[in-house]
């Protein structure tokens, strides 16, 4: 099933001289379930990417749809509340709050939402994240890499249409690296997870289903590596 | 200037709007303490000028000075002008003239000016024969004493004559006959006290005529007129009285005018003008002087805290984002003491912006002030006198004094700040440890929270305690500015209400007490006969819009106890020192005869056929008998008789007991038509002592009232002086059985009210000796105190504006830069899904708690003040304690105000910004 769909896509910086086409009439799709890799070198409008297909961040021109939902036709309202129940966004800084403890951190898209918590699917999460004995922990009382499966866990709660990672070890030692890897493959095998992971490191683009390379605003290669 | 001093410039530059706020709020405190310190100044001078306006420009005055010693006094090395004054004679006028005399003084030149006279017409005089007259001789015998005329004086000398007790100090020669004579500045000593002995006569023309207050004031018995003082002609035995402005003006004075002092004649007195020298803050050991420094140096403290914590905060704030900064510098190498320099440069340049600005506004502010409101302090302080403003006075001193406290108050916010700098190390900068050390008990919030407000509601409140100091600091700048705002409104409040009380009732612009007795032999018909001229003469002053005028006297109720209410009894019971006797009591009453006009209109208020109270034969009043009755602080209603329409009331003369206890009581009876507690115009039912009654009847009443129950003289006798030196005696009745004087009230109202109080005393003066009035002007007295409380209005909510203007700016720079530090998590939290709205409702959140903590602890402490200013106010001012609401939500809604202002300008810059852009800024 096509679980996302990008036409046309461009966006355009700045105008005159100092115009940047960051994207340039994108299109692709991927499938639901599928784990993939958008690489390219900084520059190349990976991240302009990124936040255009995780709504926060308008296109120039040209749609995204997600389970078969223009994104762009929301308003803004309608807009945050499809971010915090579709998506779920992973940052190469973390960006954890400070003073929410590390169940609040991840329970934020829920809390937001107003919905009840479901405790089953958060100590599961807990669980896989290893953070259980950490719950009441500040994210000033944890480790880089701890720090980051916590956002892991708030991009997952929701269990979303789409999880979307912006280089997320890129702020981490090889071995955290690997750690949070691992917990991504996880959750796309177990859980059936979509993942679209921006990386400029070859080794973890090789984990994907399929790698998306883009190069000054195009689709310079696309390449189903398994499936 | 060092690498060092140009980050702090260009990180200064960086954070303009920061930067910019607090040089505002420096700007502000500066003007603050400008202003305080040089209202004393102010004042002072004002003071200065009124009263070199009223009693002319000197320090110390020499009297019965010898012709020879003038030459000394003139030539003193401290004496820097002087005027001599030397009264040649007095004349007497007509009985009708305000003054009873004329006088005839030579000055010297010099003495014009030193007593800041005018000349309005005219020039001055260039030899003893010619004179120029004052204004308010001028003024009262414009034929006599125009400029051009001619007048034929016998003069002579004012001698008191001596009673016993002098004629026996005569006697012993501790007085001499010289010190009977009477100087140019005496009072009229009355036709008993004084004679008159006749010396020269002489001609004299009039040249100019002259405003010159210090040298004719009302008290004196005499015009004054002014001549040449030619030295020369001076007789022998003349002396003469002399007034030095001296060079320095210190404390100085005292030794070498002492020193000047013991080269003269004996004979001669000396004393200076200490009023004047204490508005030159020589001799400033005075009530008025401490007051004014207590709260000169209260408002200081107040400024300089309310700064402090601006200061301190925006310092702060600079430190913490400057951190990497510091961390990094420190890294290269610099030294504790070079980033700590950093910090007190930046308040150094902060310093030199704002203190000039500050000073410039407090000048340039408290001058329109002055401006403006120097009407209306004159009118306050009953200054008058030709061009007494309040300006703006400069002394050297204060604005250093200004300068110094704005500079140590900017010098000691920073030096913690710059202290905490330089202690920043590399490491704390790059794992940007300074700022953040949660602990999560710190940010505990209640359950309650989430349950009742939602999420967003508990971020909010986290938010305002990630950062306990700052949450503190802004708390307490607004808790501040709450605080001084109940202060002051309650302040005012019960000054108003204050007022309002005290006038209740008066809805009269002019009050005069008349007093009549005609004479030594007259009867009660005499002497209506007289008021009654009076009162037509004076209803004719025009500008009176209304008028009321009531006769009134008192006589006794004869009682039994069935007559009394309870609380009468009561009261009655305790305050007698005779036996009581219920069946033998009595209650006085304030009778009280009313024109025809006046009564109908209130016989028809209270519901009594008007004619029925013309009728001599049964004579009817209209009681009230019910009283506000004032104590302390409190206020009761009282009723004093037990009585009901139709019943009668027996009046009686208690003198007669007095001169001749065995006779029959004299008795009229008066039957009450109504009784009520309705007054009419210009009289109130409010009394200090319970008791007495007023009964209304009409004027042909009243006078039969009077002539039945005719009323001595009555006379204090002195018995001795008590230890104390306070007289003591007893009333006596008029050996002669002269008739108690007739007494009238006049009540009008008039827009020209100063005008109608002249012609009233004018009035008066042409019956000296047959009626008095003691006038009162409510209305000017009204428009004093109205002027009064519109000057303390004006200088404490100007105070206060800028104070919270100082808390606002410090609020301002707070809650802007933990919106900004919180840049990041706010792009965060709208990338992963929070909504506008609840983004919203989360600031909106944020404020409210801003406000309610403020409120919490405002309030409190407010009503605190309040009642302390009331227990203050209470001993001098009678009033109820009271809340002013209205003054009260004023001030949280400003509270609220200025919280969501400040959140919703700091919010709205963060919307602007892209949430990307932030996400992806490492340094943000």
């Amino acid at each position: 099933m096509e679980i996302l769909k990008v036409e046309h896509l461009s966006k355009i910086y700045g105008s005159g001289n100092n115009m940047v086409r960051a994207l340039d009439d994108v299109s692709f799709s991927i499938e639901s379930g599928e784990f993939v890799a958008i690489i390219g070198p900084s520059g190349s409008g990976k991240s302009t990417m990124l936040h255009i297909l995780g709504g926060v961040d308008k296109p120039t021109s040209g749609k995204v749809f997600i389970e078969g939902k223009d994104v762009y036709a929301q308003n803004q309202e309608q807009l945050a509340i499809f971010r915090r129940r579709q998506v779920g966004l992973i940052y190469q800084f973390y960006n954890l709050i400070p003073v929410l403890d590390v169940e609040e951190n991840i329970l934020l898209p829920v809390l937001l939402d107003g919905r009840r918590v479901n405790t089953e699917r958060l100590n599961e999460l807990l669980t896989l994240l290893g953070l259980e004995h950490r719950r009441k922990h500040l994210p000033n009382q944890l480790s880089g890499g701890q720090q980051q499966r916590v956002s892991i866990g708030r991009a997952l709660i929701n269990a979303p249409a789409l999880v979307l990672a912006d280089e997320p070890t890129g702020n981490l030692d090889s071995k955290n690296s690997q750690e949070i890897l691992q917990l991504l493959r996880v959750s796309n095998r177990q859980y059936k997870q979509t993942l679209v992971v921006i990386t400029h490191d070859e080794s973890i683009a090789l984990q994907a289903d399929r790698i998306i390379s883009i190069e000054d605003g195009r689709i310079a290669k696309d390449e189903v590596i398994r499936s | 200037m060092n690498i060092i001093h140009k980050l702090t410039l260009r990180q200064m530059m960086m954070n303009r709007r920061r930067t910019i706020v607090t040089i505002l709020g420096i700007m502000f405190s500066v003007a603050l303490i400008t202003a305080v310190a040089t209202f004393s100044n102010s004042i002072m001078d004002l003071f200065k000028q009124a009263e070199i306006s009223a009693d002319g420009e000197w320090h110390t005055a020499y009297e019965g000075v010898a012709p020879s010693d003038i030459q000394k006094i003139a030539g003193d090395d401290n004496t820097r002008s002087y005027t001599a004054i030397y009264n040649r004679g007095f004349v007497k006028t007509q009985p009708e003239d305000l003054r009873r005399f004329i006088m005839n003084l030579q000055l010297n030149p010099s003495a014009y000016g030193q007593m800041h006279g005018v000349l309005l017409e005219g020039r001055l005089p260039e030899n003893p024969s010619e004179i120029v007259v004052s204004k308010e001789l001028a003024q009262d015998m414009p034929e006599q004493y125009a400029v051009g005329k001619k007048a034929l004086w016998e003069l002579g000398k004012r001698q008191a004559i001596p009673d016993e007790e002098v004629q026996r100090m005569l006697q012993d020669g501790i007085m001499t006959q010289e010190d009977l004579v009477l100087k140019w500045s005496s009072s009229y000593a009355g036709d008993t006290g004084e004679e008159f002995i006749h010396t020269e006569n002489t001609e004299v023309t009039v040249v100019g005529v002259i405003d010159i207050p210090a040298l004719s004031k009302s008290s004196f018995a005499a015009y004054s007129t002014f001549s040449y003082l030619d030295m020369d002609a001076l007789p022998a035995d003349a002396y003469l009285d002399v007034r030095v402005a001296v060079k320095d003006i210190n404390q100085s004075i005292y030794p070498r005018s002492e020193a000047l002092y013991e080269t003269l004649s004996d004979g001669t007195n000396m004393y200076h003008n200490t009023s004047l020298l204490l508005y030159h803050g020589v001799n400033s050991d005075n009530n008025m002087m401490t007051t004014i420094y207590m709260f000169v140096a209260i408002a200081i403290v107040i400024v300089v805290v309310a700064s402090i914590a601006l200061i301190y905060n925006s310092f702060a704030i600079s430190i913490s984002e400057r951190s990497v900064n510091f961390g990094m510098l420190s890294g290269f190498g610099a030294t504790k003491r070079q980033k700590r320099r950093s910090v007190l440069f930046e308040a150094l340049i902060l310093a030199v912006i704002g203190i000039p600005l500050g000073l410039a506004l407090g000048f340039a502010g408290m001058a329109v002030t002055y401006t403006i409101i120097s009407p209306m302090v004159a009118s306050a302080f009953r200054l008058g006198g030709e061009g007494v403003h309040m300006q703006l006075a400069l002394e050297p001193v204060s604005v250093c004094v200004a300068i110094v406290i704005s500079l140590l108050t900017i010098l000691i916010s920073a030096w913690i700040p710059a202290v905490r700098a330089s202690r920043i190390t590399p490491i704390d900068a790059i794992r940007k440890t300074m700022d953040i050390k949660l602990t999560s008990r710190e940010i505990k919030t209640p359950k309650i929270i989430r349950k009742v407000f939602g999420f967003e509601a508990e971020l909010a409140l986290k938010n305002l305690k990630r950062n306990k100091k700052r949450y503190r600091i802004t708390i307490v700048s607004l808790v501040l500015s709450l605080i001084l705002f109940l202060s002051a409104s309650s302040f005012t409040y019960y000054l108003t209400n204050s007022v309002d009380m005290a006038l209740v009732g008066q809805d009269y612009d002019i009050v005069n007490y008349l007093s009549i007795e005609k004479g030594e032999t007259d009867s009660y018909p005499e002497q209506r006969e007289l008021a009654n001229k009076i009162i037509n003469e004076m209803r004719q002053i025009p500008g009176i819009e209304s008028w009321a005028t009531y006769s009134y006297r008192q006589y006794m109720i004869q009682a039994t106890e069935a007559m009394l209410t309870e609380q009468s009894r009561e009261r009655i019971k305790s305050e007698m020192d005779t036996a009581y006797d219920p069946q033998n009591l009595s209650v006085s009453v304030q009778i009280f005869g009313m024109e025809k006009d006046a009564l109908r209109e209130y016989a028809k208020r209270v519901g009594v056929d008007y004619n029925t109270l013309m009728d001599q034969e049964h004579p009817k009043g209209i009681l009230v008998n019910e009283y506000d009755y004032q104590h302390g602080h409190q206020i009761d209603k009282v009723t004093i008789l037990n009585q009901k329409q139709g019943d009668t009331l027996m009046l009686y003369n208690d003198q007669q007991e007095f001169s001749n206890p065995s006779s029959q009581r004299d008795l009229v009876s008066v039957e009450l038509a109504a009784i009520t507690a309705q007054t009419p115009m210009g009289m109130v039912n409010k009394t200090l002592s319970p008791g007495a009654v007023d009964l209304y009847v009409s004027q042909e009443v009243f006078n039969d009232i009077c002539q039945k129950l005719p009323l001595i003289r009555a006379n204090f006798v002195f018995d001795n002086n008590t230890e104390e030196g306070e007289a003591h005696g007893h009333m006596e009745l008029d050996e002669n059985g002269y008739l108690a004087p007739l007494e009238q009230r006049v009540m009008v109202t008039s827009s020209k009210d100063r005008e109608v109080e002249d012609a009233m005393y004018k009035l008066l003066t042409a019956y000296r000796g047959q009626a008095s009035g003691n006038i009162m002007n409510v209305k000017s007295q009204k428009q004093t105190i109205d002027h009064t409380i519109l000057i303390v209005n004006v200088f404490l909510y100007g105070f206060i504006s800028l104070i919270s203007l100082v808390g606002i700016a410090n609020i301002f720079n707070t809650i802007s830069t933990s919106l900004a530090l919180r840049k990041r998590e706010s792009a965060m939290m709208k990338s992963i899904g929070m909504s506008p709205r609840s983004f919203r409702r989360m600031m909106n959140f944020e404020s409210l708690f801003y406000g309610l903590k403020t409120v919490l602890y405002g309030l409190p402490t407010g009503f605190g003040v309040m009642a302390l200013i009331y227990w203050v106010l209470r001993r001098n001012l009678d009033i109820p304690f009271g809340v002013p609401w209205l003054h009260l939500i004023c001030g949280v809604a400003g509270i609220f105000a200025i919280v969501v202002t400040t959140m919703l300008y700091s919010s709205s810059k963060l919307k602007r910004e892209n949430i990307i852009d932030i996400l992806r800024n490492e340094n943000v």
